[in-house]
């Protein structure tokens, strides 16, 4: 078995049970047919029919191409005995107990036993054949249908947006912006009544929450509350999407579409120190209004639009950006070893994060539902094969590479090139130079030195030796410092270098080597098949490789994907949005917009949202302000009885949904409360230099670095959790998220409980609660303020008072201090309010 | 299996099992309201399998770097007969770096016996094991897909090399739930992270209530499980939070959401009352400890951990792993250029207490309903790694031993083969993923609908690929 290429076959398994899964599970009603199909067929066109097609310039008479011909055989006689696998031509050949024929022939990887056992299985449950089907020697199993047979899909989400009539409605003054009118047409239509709108403390307290992830002072609930108006609203909403928090909350949920990390996700998990300049990129960008457009197009091509611009600080802000891609995930022990792998990644993130479609499927046959293509796929994957990816390293290669230089001299890019390619040298020169292969060459050569040291003493002739020398250098290149210069020099030089880059060293990409990819014959690097023009999604309009100039053709991408008549990514980005103010899109799969997704509840509602935020230029916080100043938004969560029987679910909106916060947000709102939290924005994390450490399998990059900025920017690894940050169902730091979940599990119960880190936010809230006030009535007060941005109830105080005073009770009778009384019955108390339902819900 | 178990009854039934405290009476009123609602069901509740069951929990031993299946289960005359004999340089496909080094064959270091009742023939190496063989069925006939210990541990736990996907522990808790709500229903007892860390026990896309919870022998085996104050103080704080989440949810409808959240407190608490007093050895009699060679206050060894899943299983706990990793992952099975003599100190740690595991489980009468599955993520070379003479052996996925026993699994077979070297299997081949398939037929399910749908599909442990492998079906 090789492992790479076992590998690759996994890959694609996991890939092909797209289909192959769902007609297993249907194994009850056709379990043959489907076991060919899935099994026996792509088998045999892959690894037979080249030779066994049946046709006339066939390399063999036998032909496999159909049950008829399998029995029919050629000059061994039948190559098939129905349910008698033991007695078959074809198994014994393929098993290689044929005492004759091994297939496939000499040289031929022989199949797995997985797929030997497989043709067993398949002539001894009776060699079914689907009737009528033979299969031709071009079959698409393993190949791509070329993209303009792709069959049309009548798919809602490729067709261009429509313009809709905003409806006219009898709806008794009810709406109060076109949203409105959309959702009361609907909730009619569904016999839906909505709740009355949320009271405006409720209301306040959600868009805090919505639009910058943390609560309200008591202070601000307090002027909020001041203007009852809907212009005091409309103030609110306008000084929230101006507050810098905005960015980090709004780009948090981008970094979970980005599957941003700060580390590689390889067996030694590399740490990338500038990983963080791409988060904090995001998070300016959101803050700055950056057309949606803009934002994207830079992520996906910033490296080059950057050449266009003269700012030597606006070019490395867009060389920062192409992080969205920089950051794809990295595999195994080496660089390069598991590209088609990281390649994977950056499309099923361009396809799910920002079209919504599963692009990521036609890696091993053409989409089963989609009209996507295996062309589709490698048309794309040629534009990132003709990509260089940074790396900060790998188990087996430590040194960093492909780094991006922030500068604009032309030839920054191959010096830096060149520095790192000097660093990796004396690198491998280090590594190496105790194996016992080295040694016959190490001493070869001081043996000549010493020869030519003597020669010149002895007044001997040297030139012989001098060409010896060489020789022997040319001929191990590779270690010609070490040779001359010995261990300690190429020690010293690489220490010198590595403190000394020529550059800042941005972790983006760069344009390689321009060029179109071979199809991987099921999804397998080592099987390549033809070569599939660059190109972008033919179903999509885009299979236009002529558009291609002379990069990698990345530029084009970015602009076609970002162009306004492109019908998913706008509605996709749209549908986002509106999923974070609803906790459910309108298309609820938010990164799944292809047949297999959900169709959007609204379509009408969808395309006037998308329309208005086209022509609004991409502005995300006109989005955000059009949303939530709608009737809508602002409705409360109660129930009504009636409509629960109709939409339990709340697809029609005819409340607010009720959710528990998500991760980052129930952190970032303890240390507020609690008065810890650090509102200055994240810089680097403090990795060691790379040079100082080394990580592979054995030794993986394993941190959590204490920090109270707000949780977006902590130090997020691929392969290990923030143990916070994940017992909150954070996101999958590995690929890209498309919605959080919200459970309720007893370990995150215990670490209420028990933890360190809710003691210490006790801790600080029952001293900022004690500060506030002299009396139990006055602590008690303030403590509601600070952590619900309300006043107590009477009945609210009097079961405090009551728990304050048993819990000093208590507390003394079991031999606490005096002093320590009250500041132990307070930090209970605070540990309750910041532990409750009401902290952790926003209705 | 109690598929149709009452859920009143089951809550009553696990409080006492696991003597611990009563579930409060108003929370429990509450989860079952919800329940009623619809808001929370229990996602840990028992579930129907696919189709009779033949065990109820898995205990799994995972020795972690790869144990010599030559040297240990698959004995091999050829390589006494033909120690030092080459065959030649590796195929460059094989080899990752540098030049390939020639390869002689390297006679095991270990003397192998048959087992008395059933012949099996295992080495020296585990003298204890070797007397519990005939409870056991060996395949001898492993192999998996890659040759690097990180995606081979990933894939003996989750089938997949790549990326992390849920692991057997998480896949079973998800398709049959477990029997005590106060523990979880998938444990792993691991003293040092393994390769790949906390990936093998994840759930990923699966529901989070299905994540193994790791246990580190010794003080402190679960993170938060201490609580800071003392219980009086600590039932004040939980009574008062239950106390203002009732408010709360009174104000709101009682929605589901709202009751399960303040219903994961109760567990919790019952989780940090009932699991000190699972992995408590103070009640073992000093037979017992005597049998699996643990002392007395020991908390720490093997044996220890052992005892551990035994009273968890005991206890109603679906799956229980235990990983072997001495010192992290560089003081492991993993003999790849070192000696392979280093096995020794691993089997003596564990060979006495699995062998006693078995012993006390079938005593006990809870062998016939627990699989026990003794686990590597491949085997090694039949040849020395660094050429002739040299001491150890490298990875080798083409070819390896593991063993079941317990509920389910014939007893005494041996099933599958290696060519005469033990290089390649050459009968009844059993991939990861056929393990994986024949472990959850075992448990009830079929691998091929016990599925999730994520990003659009259908997700399963063997992915499309796996076969049961009936023989060794008692």
């Amino acid at each position: 078995m090789v492992g790479a290429l076992r590998k690759g076959a996994m890959g694609l398994a996991v890939l092909a049970s797209i289909s192959g899964l769902s007609t297993f599970a249907m194994a009850d009603s056709a379990p043959s047919s489907d076991f060919f199909e899935i099994h026996i067929r792509p088998l045999l066109v892959e690894r037979c029919l080249s030779c066994h097609d049946g046709s006339d310039e066939a390399e063999s008479v036998l032909s496999l191409a159909s049950r008829e011909a399998l029995i029919e055989g050629g000059d061994f006689g039948p190559a098939l005995v129905v349910g008698k696998s033991a007695e078959s031509l074809l198994w014994h050949a393929v098993n290689g107990t044929h005492k004759e024929l091994r297939m496939p022939p000499d040289g031929d990887e022989p199949l797995t036993r997985e797929e030997v056992a497989a043709v067993a299985k398949w002539i001894d449950d009776g060699a079914v054949w689907p009737k009528e089907s033979t299969i031709a020697s071009t079959s698409k199993v393993e190949g791509s249908k070329p993209r303009e047979e792709v069959e049309h899909v009548d798919l809602w989400s490729f067709r261009p947006r429509r313009s809709v009539r905003i409806p006219t409605v009898d709806d008794g003054g009810w709406a109060t912006t076109d949203i409105d009118r959309f959702v009361w047409r609907k909730l009619q239509e569904k016999g839906l009544r909505p709740v009355p709108t949320a009271d405006r403390r409720t209301l306040i307290r959600r868009l805090y929450f919505d639009l910058t992830g943390l609560p309200p002072t008591s202070k601000e609930m307090r002027e909020a509350l001041a203007d009852p108006t809907p212009e005091g609203l409309v103030a609110v909403v306008d000084r929230l999407l101006a507050s810098p928090r905005y960015g980090e909350r709004w780009g948090r949920h981008w970094l979970d579409v980005a599957r941003y990390a700060d580390t590689q996700g390889d067996v030694g998990d590399f740490p990338i120190p500038q990983a963080y300049l791409y988060r904090n990129w995001v998070i300016d960008a959101l803050n700055a209004d950056m057309p949606a457009d803009r934002f994207l197009r830079l992520q996906l091509a910033g490296d080059i639009l950057a050449r266009e611009s003269d700012d030597p600080k606006e070019r490395r802000e867009m060389t920062i950006a192409t992080g969205f891609l920089a950051l794809s995930r990295r595999f195994g022990n080496r660089k390069r070893d598991d590209m088609h792998l990281v390649v994977e990644d950056t499309i099923d993130t361009i396809g799910r994060g920002i079209m919504g479609i599963t692009l990521r499927c036609a890696r091993c046959h053409d989409h089963k539902f989609d009209p996507m293509t295996m062309d589709d796929y490698y048309g794309i994957y040629g534009i990132l094969a003709s990509t260089r990816y940074p790396w900060m390293g790998a188990s087996d290669e430590k040194s960093p590479s492909e780094l991006v230089p922030a500068s604009a001299d032309p030839n920054a890019q191959r010096r830096a090139d060149e520095y790192w390619e000097l660093i990796a040298r004396y690198e491998y020169q280090i590594n190496n130079h105790r194996r016992p292969w080295l040694r016959p060459t190490i001493d070869e050569y001081k043996r000549l030195k010493r020869l030519l040291e003597k020669a010149k003493e002895e007044g001997t002739p040297t030139t012989p030796i001098e060409v010896e020398l060489s020789s022997l250098l040319d001929e191990h290149d590779r270690f010609r410092e070490l040779l001359i210069h010995g261990l300690p020099w190429v020690r010293r030089e690489k220490d010198r270098l590595a403190a000394n880059p020529p550059y800042e060293m941005l972790f983006a990409v760069s344009e390689g080597d321009a060029g179109d990819a071979r199809l991987h014959r099921r999804g397998n690097p080592e099987r390549l098949g033809d070569v599939v023009p660059r190109g972008f999604v033919g179903a999509l309009g885009g299979a236009t490789p002529s558009a291609i100039g002379q990069g990698s053709g990345r530029l084009e991408l970015a602009r076609w994907i970002t162009a306004p008549e492109h019908p998913l990514t706008a509605r996709v980005l749209v549908n986002r949005v509106w999923q974070h103010h609803f906790g459910r899109g309108i298309v609820e799969s938010a990164s799944n917009f292809g047949v297999q997704g959900r169709p959007p509840a609204q379509p009408e509602l969808l395309d006037y949202l998308t329309e208005t935020f086209i022509e609004d230029g991409w502005s995300l916080k006109k989005l955000h302000r059009r949303i939530v100043l709608s009737r809508v938004y602002q409705l409360g969560s109660d129930n009504i009885d009636a409509n629960m029987e109709i939409d339990p679910d709340n697809v029609y909106l005819w409340k607010a949904t009720r959710r528990r916060l998500e991760s980052e947000v129930i952190r970032d709102a303890m240390l507020y409360v609690s008065g810890t939290l650090d509102l200055r924005p994240g810089g680097r994390h403090p990795f060691p230099h790379w040079t100082k450490k080394r990580y592979s399998l054995n030794g993986p990059f394993k941190q959590v670095y204490t920090s109270n900025h707000r949780s977006v920017y902590l130090m997020t690894q691929r392969l290990f959790k923030h143990p916070v940050l994940d017992l909150f169902d954070g996101p999958d730091r590995n690929s890209s998220t498309e919605s959080r979940r919200s459970t309720n599990v007893a370990t995150q119960a215990l670490f209420l409980m028990n933890s360190t880190f809710i003691e210490e936010q006790s801790r600080a809230f029952a001293d900022r609660i004690l500060r506030s006030g002299e009396t139990d009535d006055e602590r008690i007060e303030s403590a509601y303020e600070l952590a619900y941005a309300r006043s107590a109830e009477p009945s609210e105080q009097a079961a405090a008072r009551e728990f304050l005073a048993t819990h000093r009770d208590t507390s003394a009778s079991l031999g606490t201090k005096t002093n320590d009384v009250t500041r132990q019955a307070f930090v209970s108390f605070a540990k309750v309010l910041l532990t409750s339902n009401e902290f952790f819900f926003v209705d | 299996m109690e598929p149709t178990l009452d859920r009143r009854e089951l809550l009553a039934r696990s409080a006492g099992v696991a003597g611990a405290v009563a579930l409060n009476a108003m929370s429990r009123g509450e989860l079952l309201a919800g329940e009623r609602q619809g808001g929370t069901p229990n996602p840990l509740a028992p579930k129907a399998p696919h189709h009779e069951a033949r065990a109820k929990h898995v205990i799994m031993l995972y020795m972690s770097g790869g144990y010599s299946h030559v040297d240990t289960f698959d004995p091999k005359q050829q390589l006494i007969d033909k120690h030092d004999t080459s065959m030649g340089k590796p195929p460059a496909k094989d080899v990752s770096m540098g030049e390939g080094v020639e390869r002689f064959l390297k006679a095991p270091l270990w003397k192998f016996r048959p087992n008395a009742h059933c012949g099996t023939e295992v080495s020296d190496l585990f003298p204890n094991i070797r007397g519990i063989m005939h409870e056991a069925a060996l395949i001898r006939s492993m192999y998996c897909d890659h040759r690097d210990h990180g995606e081979a541990t990933l894939q003996l736990h989750t089938g997949s090399t790549t990326v992390a996907m849920p692991g057997l522990g998480a896949w079973l808790s998800y398709g049959l739930g477990t029997f005590n709500e106060n523990l979880p229903s998938h444990v792993v007892i691991s003293e040092h992270l393994p390769y790949t860390g906390a990936q093998p026990w994840d759930t990923t896309f699966l529901p989070a209530h299905h994540r193994g919870i790791r246990i580190v022998p010794g003080s402190r085996p679960l993170p938060n499980l201490k609580p800071r104050t003392p219980s009086q103080l600590q039932e004040l704080e939980l009574g008062m939070l239950a106390r203002l989440n009732r408010n709360h949810a009174d104000q709101r409808g009682r929605e589901g959401q709202l009751l399960g959240r303040q219903a994961s407190f109760d567990m919790a608490k019952n989780l940090q009352d009932a699991a000190p007093a699972a992995l408590d050895l103070r009640g073992e009699t000093k037979e017992t400890l005597k049998l699996y060679g643990a002392e007395a206050g020991d908390r720490t060894s093997y044996a220890a951990q052992c005892i551990m899943a035994r009273r968890l299983v005991e206890r109603g706990v679906r799956f229980v792993e235990i990983i072997d990793s001495v010192g992290a992952c560089r003081d492991n099975w993993d003999a790849a250029h070192r000696d392979i003599a280093s096995h020794a100190k691993y089997a003596k740690r564990v060979d006495r207490p699995i062998a006693a595991l078995v012993e006390d489980l079938k005593r006990r009468g809870l062998l016939d309903q627990t699989l026990l599955i003794f686990c590597t993520e491949f085997g090694r070379s039949p040849w020395a790694q660094d050429g002739k003479g040299t001491k150890s052996r490298t990875h080798h996925p083409d070819a390896f031993s593991c063993w079941l026993a317990g509920g389910g699994v014939k007893p005494g077979i041996v099933h599958g083969k290696t060519d005469e070297i033990g290089n390649r299997v050459v009968e009844n081949g059993v991939h990861v993923h056929d393990f994986h398939a024949t472990i959850l037929h075992i448990m009830g399910l079929d691998h091929t609908r016990l599925t999730f749908r994520h990003a659009g599909r259908d997700f399963r442990l063997t992915d499309v690929h796996g076969h049961v492998a009936e023989e060794v079906l008692s």
